[in-house]
């Protein structure tokens, strides 16, 4: 999230359990946190299934109807590298028989796309 | 009252002195004196630890809360819940720390800032969720079939444990990991801890979730929703009983203008489920390893307001009471003048009562600090004594 609309004080509803301050103190650091109600925002929340049916709509604009070539662009836009051979078949199978817009729920809970090292 | 034509609370003038609206009487073997208004919670007077003489450092709603509930009139500083989530950790595997339970009408003024988690790490914020709204986002959307769910959890899984495997030793990443595994099992206990279906007809009965009245049936909800947090050791559970947005006076305490109309609306929400609340923790034996306070931002006046019939804030001396875990029971503490105005005897801050109940957590509050922007900062600032007093 680049630009957000923040009344002060106010937790915002996804990116609050991620640490994102209310504002109401400075914060001259963020600190980071690991919680099962982050878990809860990301897979279930309106915000994440809506930014992940938008990339699911990428994929297929831009990448075709192939599965497999969806996967492979999925990982270079959100993960900046190619698929492995076994998770581009494992991916693929998921887009197959669930559809893309799971792939993309699924991709972006990855802790690779979470997390940096 | 002496005065009182010269004294301007937070809407103005005062008028006459008003006696107590309901008639007090003598409670339980200590015959402690408590009013009409609340018969059930009077009953339970043996079992309370009053303090008469708490102090407020504002008389505005916002401010008032926030001290109450953060420790500092300003925003942006963690609830208590926080910090004793903080301090002592979960005991819980699968369910929050700290858990907020709003009025069913709706939230406080300051809403989450009572939960917040503020500089602390979010993981000690307060997951607010009632008997009837349950945690948001607990579960999955309903065009999601449920092997769309298990394909999800099993490619991320495949997935996270590669990643994991190539970034060998990152705790954050396993944290992360046991987080989701977390997620997985709250979402069944979650559905577990509000599902009263197990409780007998008796128990929900005593609470008042079978009463017509559907304010009173919901506060009752959340009394039982409470206990069975806390029965599976959630470490922090804070209930709200009355909603802001309603109004002044009509959703909550703040009787400025018609306090018998509206206090006789509020008393019965609260009164029975409370009372079942706090009779139900003694029954199960949790009132042995856990402590209830029964607080307020402010008190009222022993005037009416000028022109109405209902009194207004009064921050200088009002009552809380505790009760279970480590405090003296069928106790009172301190007190106001004859008036009920000022606190005379044995005066006592916010800090004071969160320095004693951090101290009946086994917390030093002058130890309990986090580091935020140069500070360490504590739940008591720089002030606060335990009010060794009332320790059993």
């Amino acid at each position: 999230m680049v630009y957000q609309y923040k009344p002060r004080v106010q937790l915002d509803d996804v990116f609050g359990a991620f640490d994102c301050p209310d504002a109401g103190q400075i914060t001259p650091k963020r600190n980071r946190s690991t919680t099962a109600l982050q878990a809860f925002n990301l897979l279930n929340s309106p915000f994440a299934l809506q930014t992940a049916a938008a990339f699911a709509s990428r994929l297929a604009r831009e990448a075709g109807t192939d599965p497999e070539a969806q996967v492979r662009w999925a990982f270079e836009l959100a993960l900046g590298r190619p698929p492995e051979p076994v998770e581009l078949g494992a991916a693929a199978k998921v887009v197959r028989e669930n559809g893309l817009p799971v792939l993309c729920r699924t991709v972006f809970n990855l802790n690779e796309f979470i997390h940096v090292p | 009252m002496p005065g009182a034509g010269d004294l301007i609370t937070s809407q103005g003038q005062q008028g006459n002195i008003v006696k107590p609206l309901w008639e007090f009487k003598p409670r339980g073997q200590s015959g402690k004196m408590m009013s009409d208004l609340l018969p059930n919670l009077a009953e339970l007077a043996d079992e309370m630890c009053f303090i008469h003489s708490m102090t407020a450092k504002s008389s505005a709603h916002g401010p008032a809360e926030n001290q109450m509930s953060t420790g500092f009139v300003l925003d942006g500083f963690p609830g208590i819940g926080a910090w004793a989530a903080y301090a002592l950790g979960s005991e819980c595997r699968n369910l929050p720390a700290f858990v907020a339970i709003p009025d069913p009408r709706g939230v406080p003024q300051t809403c989450p800032r009572h939960w917040a988690s503020g500089f602390l790490p979010a993981a000690f914020q307060g997951c607010a969720f009632t008997a009837d709204r349950p945690i948001p986002h607990l579960t999955p959307p309903a065009n999601l079939g449920a092997q769309d769910e298990r394909a999800t959890r099993d490619l991320l899984r495949f997935l996270n444990d590669r990643h994991l495997a190539r970034n060998p030793g990152d705790m954050d990443l396993a944290a992360r990991i046991s987080a989701y595994e977390l997620a997985a099992q709250m979402q069944l206990s979650a559905a577990e801890v509000g599902d009263f279906s197990g409780e007998s007809p008796a128990t929900l009965q005593s609470y008042g979730v079978t009463s017509p009245e559907p304010n009173k049936a919901g506060f009752a909800r959340n009394c039982l929703l409470a206990l069975r947090l806390l029965e599976r050791d959630v470490r922090f559970v804070q209930l709200f009983n009355g909603s802001y947005a309603m109004g002044e006076g009509v959703g909550n305490w703040d009787g400025h203008k018609y306090i018998v109309d509206h206090y006789s609306i509020h008393a019965p929400i609260l009164d029975q489920p409370a009372a079942a609340l706090l009779k139900d923790l003694r029954q199960r034996g949790l009132l042995n390893d856990t402590l209830v306070a029964f607080v307020t931002e402010f008190g009222r006046m022993p005037t009416f307001q000028k022109g109405a019939s209902g009194r207004d804030h009064n921050p200088k001396g009002f009552t809380v009471w505790l009760a279970g875990a480590g405090v003296k029971h069928a106790f009172s503490y301190g007190a106001t003048d004859e008036f009920g105005f000022k606190a005379v005897e044995k005066e006592t801050t916010i800090y004071d009562l969160h320095a004693t109940i951090l101290h009946l957590l086994g917390l030093d509050h002058e130890r309990l600090s986090y580091y935020h922007n140069g500070i360490e900062r504590r739940l008591t600032d720089v002030h606060g004594h335990v009010v060794e007093g009332i320790l059993s």
